[in-house]
């Protein structure tokens, strides 16, 4: 195997900032950091450099912008350098957050001369703005070793170690003690500590820098882990003609949400969301995003949500392109491989149908099922969950409970009721906005109703629910 | 060899013999009240049909009613689907009357036609083990498209209604009165395979001790009270 190191070493601001390489100084910081990683050569000219304060740098240069890392921003970075370098190798693994491994001994046989691919990877991202410096050698972190101490080369074994003598011991960002216990018996260059015989290095200075060691030269093999780029759904429509209702429009839906099926059935995944942009000529694009309740693979059921979802949509204008697009993927459930179905199987796949239909066409927040909180406020008692909450309840024969609770408690006459069985006292909540204080029966109304009332304690009696 | 033809075919097995036509009888929802049993033709809530309740106003047990025959069902795999109740459930009322919370899927539509859709969905799918729902009043030809549905699955649909049609094709039809004491009369208007006259009072509905008690008393005089019955 032969590995190439890639080097990026502005990646983040060269990515997120287009006026980096223009004549503004700029200089990057961590998010909650005060010194300097990273400044452009404008800053530099005026004697801003990295490891600085940032008070320092303003008194070199009042002008100078600081750009804060966000860490989210800076894998979002080496994600894109990534998938560019997908296309030079089939194996890219990134060492976060500026640098990537490329396996290259696999292209050997469409890149005749090494030097072309090099060329080639460098002209791909100059031409996005980023600058790269790269290496190539037999193992990845000899490769990365040159790289990132700016020696470009392509190196054999043997040749790794002459270029070992040039590099010095500072190249390798040591902790200070360890450096120091190095230059104490004489070792300047990393040749002399990687000629030294790896346990004695372990065992005298630091196990890590010998572990590295070995690592680099090929004494200990160490490969790093591929990155796969994520998989993302977009599907474009040209349509013939504007249409100006959506039930034509269905037909052309239909073949693409197969074609998204397709997509995820193929990669073994599911989908639970998909967004559709109806695009109009002139107006902003109207977005609907269809979710499902549970995720799924299948055409019927995404089709069905879709034509429920889109009667929905009232057009302002006629629609010439649809796109659709998904990006957030799960795994497919395994199913288990029984001969004959299993019952118990397809009724949790039927609950998740039926679960789905009546979300898609009641609205979600229109189906919900039931748990029990703890609080004792008769009105948070009931917690409405989209999903059954797995919870067992000891059945308590305690006092009369209503079935009905009624969402807002009205005032009445208590004239016109029987007390039957009480008081039942809830005071509680004085801890947050909402305090109870109320003492509740149950009463009997002239036609014989039971209802669950209350009084407060300014003797105002209102009903919160029957007992149906 | 003077045996008949008949007799040959006969003694071959060829015949088949109408003795075991009388179809298995057909078992009803036991509603765990006695009398109601007895008086209802299936021994029970019809458990492949429309059930038609009418009650005046909220408050007369008349969901309560249900707790027994729905407890046993809740606790199985599939679903009891609420349709458009009239108001929230409490969740403590459902663990009194020994039913599964987990077990509970409510939906609300938001009009006349997706209520009727959800409580045919809901019937439709085999992950629903009972339907109840609360259409206000239904017309005699949607009750029979559910009524045929609820036979095809299998399955009891509970319809609430404030006002009743006459001669809608449900499997029962009852109305409920509150008599005083507690006491829930069940008139039976209409019911396949049997007699529609008998009225069933229930009084162990809700608990009595709630009726017995004229009014409050203490610690004191309710212990000297037990005295007096021991």
């Amino acid at each position: 195997m032969r590995w190439l190191y890639l080097y990026f070493p502005h990646l983040y601001a060269e990515t997120w900032s287009p006026d980096f390489r223009e004549t503004t100084p700029i200089a990057l910081i961590q998010e909650n950091g005060s010194v300097i990683v990273d400044a452009n050569a404008s800053a530099s000219d005026s004697g801003v450099d990295t490891g600085m304060l940032l008070n320092t740098a303003f008194c070199l240069c009042p002008t100078l912008q600081v750009l804060h890392i966000k860490p989210h921003k800076q894998t979002q970075a080496i994600h894109r350098a990534a998938q560019i370098a997908n296309r030079f190798s089939s194996w890219v693994s990134l060492d976060e957050p500026n640098g990537l491994y490329l396996e290259v001994a696999s292209m050997k046989r469409l890149y005749t001369r090494p030097s072309q691919l090099r060329q080639d990877i460098q002209q791909a991202f100059s031409a996005l703005g980023v600058t790269t410096l790269n290496a190539t050698a037999p193992h990845p972190k000899a490769a990365r070793l040159l790289a990132r101490s700016n020696l470009e080369k392509d190196v054999n074994a043997e040749s790794f170690w002459r270029a070992l003598k040039l590099l010095k011991l500072d190249r390798l960002k040591l902790e200070s003690r360890t450096e120091y216990k190095l230059r104490k018996v004489g070792l300047k260059t990393i040749y002399d500590i990687a000629k030294l015989p790896s346990c004695d290095l372990a065992y005298r200075i630091d196990a890590d820098l010998a572990l590295y060691l070995d690592h680099a030269l090929g004494r200990k093999p160490w490969r790093p882990s591929p990155f796969t780029p994520p998989s993302r759904f977009k599907k474009r429509l040209d349509l013939e003609q504007e249409f100006e209702s959506l039930q034509p429009l269905l037909f052309y839906l239909a073949k693409a949400i197969k074609e998204f099926c397709l997509f995820l059935q193929e990669r073994c995944l599911i989908s639970q969301s998909l967004e559709v942009r109806l695009i109009h000529r002139h107006q902003p694009p109207t977005l609907e995003s269809i979710r499902l309740a549970q995720g799924d693979n299948r055409p019927d059921s995404w089709l069905y949500i879709l034509n429920k979802s889109l009667e929905r949509i009232e057009l302002s204008a006629p629609v010439v392109m649809v796109e659709l697009f998904a990006s957030n993927f799960e795994e497919a459930p395994q199913q288990s491989e029984y001969l004959f179905a299993h019952f118990n199987e397809n009724i949790a796949a039927e609950k998740t149908r039926l679960l789905n239909r009546l979300a898609a066409r009641l609205g979600s927040d229109h189906v919900h099922f039931l748990s029990l909180t703890t609080d004792h406020r008769p009105e948070l008692k009931t917690q409405q969950t989209p999903l059954p909450a797995l919870v067992k309840h000891p059945r308590s024969r305690t006092s009369p409970q209503p079935v009905w609770l009624l969402p807002s408690a009205p005032l009445i006459n208590i004239e016109s009721y029987k007390l039957l069985h009480g008081p039942l006292r809830i005071d509680s909540g004085w801890w947050d906005k909402y305090a109870v204080k109320r003492d509740y029966y149950v009463a009997v109304t002239p036609n014989n109703s039971l209802h669950w009332i209350f009084h407060t304690p300014e003797k105002q009696w209102f009903r919160h629910g029957f007992f149906s | 060899m003077n045996k008949s033809g008949l007799e040959q075919a006969i003694n071959r097995g060829q015949i088949w013999r109408g003795r075991h036509f009388s179809s298995a009888p057909i078992k009803g929802l036991d509603t765990g009240f006695p009398s109601l049993n007895q008086a209802l033709a299936d021994g029970g809530w019809p458990a492949d049909g429309v059930t038609e309740i009418g009650y005046r106003s909220p408050g007369m047990g008349e969901v309560s009613l249900l707790f027994p025959a729905l407890a046993p069902l809740s606790h199985q795999e599939q679903w009891i689907l609420w349709v458009a109740p009239p108001y929230p459930l409490y969740a403590p009322a459902l663990i009194n009357g020994g039913l599964s919370l987990y077990n509970n899927l409510i939906t609300q539509p938001q009009s006349r036609r997706d209520l009727l859709w959800s409580i045919e969905e809901s019937l439709k799918s085999s992950s629903s083990a009972a339907v109840l729902a609360w259409p206000g009043s239904m017309r005699p030809e949607h009750v029979r498209r559910l009524q045929i549905i609820a036979a095809q699955q299998q399955k009891p649909c509970f319809l609430f209604q404030d006002r009743q049609y006459a001669n809608s094709p449900s499997s029962l039809r009852v109305r409920l009165n509150m008599l005083s004491q507690g006491v829930l009369c069940v008139e039976i208007l209409k019911q396949r395979r049997g007699w529609a006259t008998s009225k069933v009072a229930i009084d162990s509905l809700h608990p009595l001790s709630l009726f017995r008690r004229s009014s409050f008393h203490t610690e004191a005089e309710s212990d000297a009270r037990r005295e007096r019955t021991r």
